[in-house]
């Protein structure tokens, strides 16, 4: 079953839970249930277009799904879907 | 025979600042440390670099002071931008003092500057940013994709350390990684340029996932460069 890879920043939605499998065959439909199961998570990806967010990217495996078919992009059984932000910090806070 | 010595511009002197800063000034590199805030008790569990005696001193200037008792060659400058295009400002008073750039700072659009400047001046950069339990680093060099190739710009909707904390020792190994890619980069280790390393969380995992992105089509960034990015890009070997 593919899975989806919750990036540390975004687990506050998932009650901590980093790796979190879906029954999804597009990573559109892997937000979609993800969004399902944890509500909000959505909104932080994706913007009010649907879009995903500028700051934002998503990987299917090892490849930018902007290169691939984009948020219609297929998933497989072995595949991961990661979400990653662009993220600051180190000085403040 | 001497080789002319090789110099860094390191952008933030705090918890990811200061590693990057001693790394790479033991490894003979001489750096101009850029920052504008002053040490706070706050700052101490992750900024260990810094004690109770700098207290309320700038971190740049007692961050190069340490890097120089150490034997390495630093200066720290007071820094006062407020803006990205008052340091883009700042740093075009030092671009013939950077061979290579490194942002260590804690907002987005600082980061964004930084990785534009490195871009329309061909300087090799690296991006460093830590975040609760994990970072990123990305290294970048002319002629590949960049920073805003990847993330496209700043934003204020991201999470930041002020809603999700940072674990202390997260920073150092942030940047002590980022001072590893560094110093590869000065050497002529090119492999990672182009690449983000996410390290997702380090209690758990200390092995980064690395993945790669290609130019984005309309970057403002890339279209100012002077070696423009190329088309396609390479895949790590034995990738998918």
């Amino acid at each position: 079953m593919p899975s989806i890879r919750v990036p540390s920043a975004l687990r506050t939605f998932t009650g901590g839970l980093a790796d979190i499998e879906t029954a999804a065959t597009t990573v559109r439909e892997a937000i979609t249930d993800l969004d399902t199961r944890h509500p909000g998570i959505a909104a932080r990806i994706l913007d009010g277009s649907g879009a995903v967010k500028p700051f934002i990217r998503v990987f299917v495996g090892p490849d930018d799904i902007g290169e691939l078919s984009g948020l219609d992009t297929k998933i497989g059984e072995r595949d991961e879907v990661s979400i990653v932000p662009a993220i600051a910090g180190g000085t403040g806070a | 025979m001497t080789h002319a010595p090789v110099r860094a511009t390191i952008v933030g002197a705090g918890g990811l600042g200061g590693p990057i800063a001693l790394s790479l000034g033991a490894a003979g590199i001489e750096l101009t440390i850029f920052d504008h805030d002053v040490v706070e008790l706050s700052n101490l569990h992750r900024q260990i670099q810094f004690t109770a005696a700098d207290l309320g001193q700038p971190k740049a200037t007692r961050l190069a002071g340490l890097v120089v008792s150490r034997g390495g060659n630093a200066r720290g400058v007071v820094a006062k931008w407020r803006s990205p295009a008052e340091l883009a400002a700042e740093l075009a008073g030092y671009i013939d003092e950077s061979d290579l750039i490194v942002d260590g700072s804690d907002d987005p659009e600082t980061k964004f500057a930084v990785a534009d400047w490195a871009v329309a001046n061909g300087r090799q950069y690296v991006i460093a940013a830590a975040l609760r339990y994990g970072g990123n680093v990305m290294a970048g060099v002319p002629g590949v994709a960049c920073y805003r190739c990847l993330f496209e710009e700043p934003t204020s909707d991201g999470p930041t350390c002020a809603d999700a904390g940072v674990l202390g020792p997260v920073v150092g190994a942030i940047g002590g990684a980022a001072a590893a890619i560094a110093l590869g980069l000065v050497h002529g280790h090119r492999g990672l340029a182009g690449a983000l390393l996410a390290f997702d969380d380090l209690r758990e995992v200390a092995e980064p996932r690395i993945v790669r992105f290609a130019p984005r089509p309309g970057c403002t960034a890339c279209l100012r460069a002077p070696i423009p990015p190329f088309a396609t890009h390479l895949r790590i070997a034995g990738d998918r």
